[in-house]
């Protein structure tokens, strides 16, 4: 019947089922069998359970610590950013004009600001300046 | 008919590093020795195409494949254990995919050539993934032969075991020999015990070798 297997087909066949009949092993059979291999079921349980929770938190510091290392990479960048706030008070009037009527920057507009003509010089380059680091202005060629 | 690859975990799915850790705190030594039994078959059924030594280290890599997003786990769906089994059998079988065997008959020098990009290639590189070389094989049929003699005066294990070899899953095996489930059960949990009390772990390529 199983005459055109190699030795190694074989074996492996065995050794899988054997593998998968773990799975269907009861948790008796299971503790059983680690004590006759001569394991400590809990101890062995709490050794594994520690091991990988140690992996988990690395993996959190990781991540975090690379969060923060991008943020600061973001910052950086912002310092850096060159604005693409015009000069003069008038081209900046025109220019957060044209920004507050664009329906895809509504959601950066608060109602106050919609108020153009009660903004001071001030305010309108202020808040010119903040769009730009959020990288919503265009950077100057 | 084509087969569609598996759907990914959705985003909002996926089980975060939080409940990841929740999981593994609830599970039970049970389920531990479990796990750990299943790793260890796996490394033992892959010999030398394991990319790592030991059991655990496969169940560490398929906990970081989790971590790292390479596979997710839907929690709502699939049990934590039964996540774990899944990730190491897929990490496992792909060792054994893209294994490459590291040395090479002296006299195959003779058959390399270099194609047109620089690559070096033999004619045999092909034969060889499918080949196991001769000390493997030796150690093949030795453990074969070991099974074979634990189990000579147990006709129930040999039969099952006559069956595995053939590639039957567990309810081809109980139609085959009429086998009740508690029987099989029974018989299998006979086998799985001293097989491992006997040691036999054909696992050539990684110093780990109980075979002697």
């Amino acid at each position: 019947m199983s005459n055109k297997k190699t030795d190694q087909e074989k074996l492996d066949a065995i050794m899988e089922a054997l593998g998968d009949s773990v799975l269907e092993a009861s948790d008796d059979e299971i503790i059983e069998e680690l004590r006759l291999a001569g394991v400590d079921p809990d101890a062995e349980a709490a050794r594994l359970k520690a091991k990988m929770l140690a992996t988990v938190k690395a993996f959190r510091q990781r991540a975090l610590a690379a969060a923060q290392a991008g943020y600061r990479s973001r910052l950086e960048q912002v310092d850096r950013k060159p604005y693409a706030v015009p000069k003069t008070p008038a081209a900046r009037r025109e220019l957060f004009s044209f920004v507050i009527q664009q329906p895809q920057y509504a959601q950066y507009v608060t109602a106050q600001y919609r108020d153009l003509e009660n903004l001071t010089d001030n305010d309108i380059e202020s808040y010119l300046q903040d769009l730009a680091e959020l990288g919503i202005l265009p950077t100057p060629e | 008919m084509a087969t569609k690859p598996p759907r990914r975990v959705p985003d909002q799915a996926a089980a975060t590093p939080e409940e990841i850790a929740a999981a593994i705190e609830e599970l039970t030594p049970a389920d531990w020795g479990r796990l750990g039994k299943f790793a260890n078959s796996r490394i033992r059924l892959l010999g030398p195409k394991a990319e790592c030594e030991a059991g655990e280290d496969l169940l560490q890599l398929a906990l970081t494949s989790l971590l790292e997003d390479i596979r997710r786990w839907n929690k709502a769906k699939v049990r934590f254990p039964d996540f774990l089994v899944g990730a190491m059998r897929s990490i496992s079988s792909n060792w054994a995919k893209s294994y490459k065997p590291e040395h090479v008959a002296v006299l195959e020098a003779d058959l390399r050539r270099e194609n047109e990009e620089g690559r070096i290639f033999s004619p045999l590189d092909a034969v060889r993934e499918q080949r196991p070389d001769a000390e493997q094989r030796m150690r093949d049929k030795q453990i074969l032969e070991q099974v074979d003699a634990l189990f000579k005066d147990d006709e129930q294990a040999q039969m099952v075991l006559m069956a595995w070899q053939d590639g039957c899953d567990p309810p081809a095996v109980r139609e085959l020999w009429n086998l009740s489930q508690k029987e099989y059960n029974t018989v299998v949990r006979r086998i799985r015990r001293q097989v491992d009390a006997a040691g036999l772990m054909p696992n050539s390529g990684k110093g780990k070798t109980n075979v002697q």
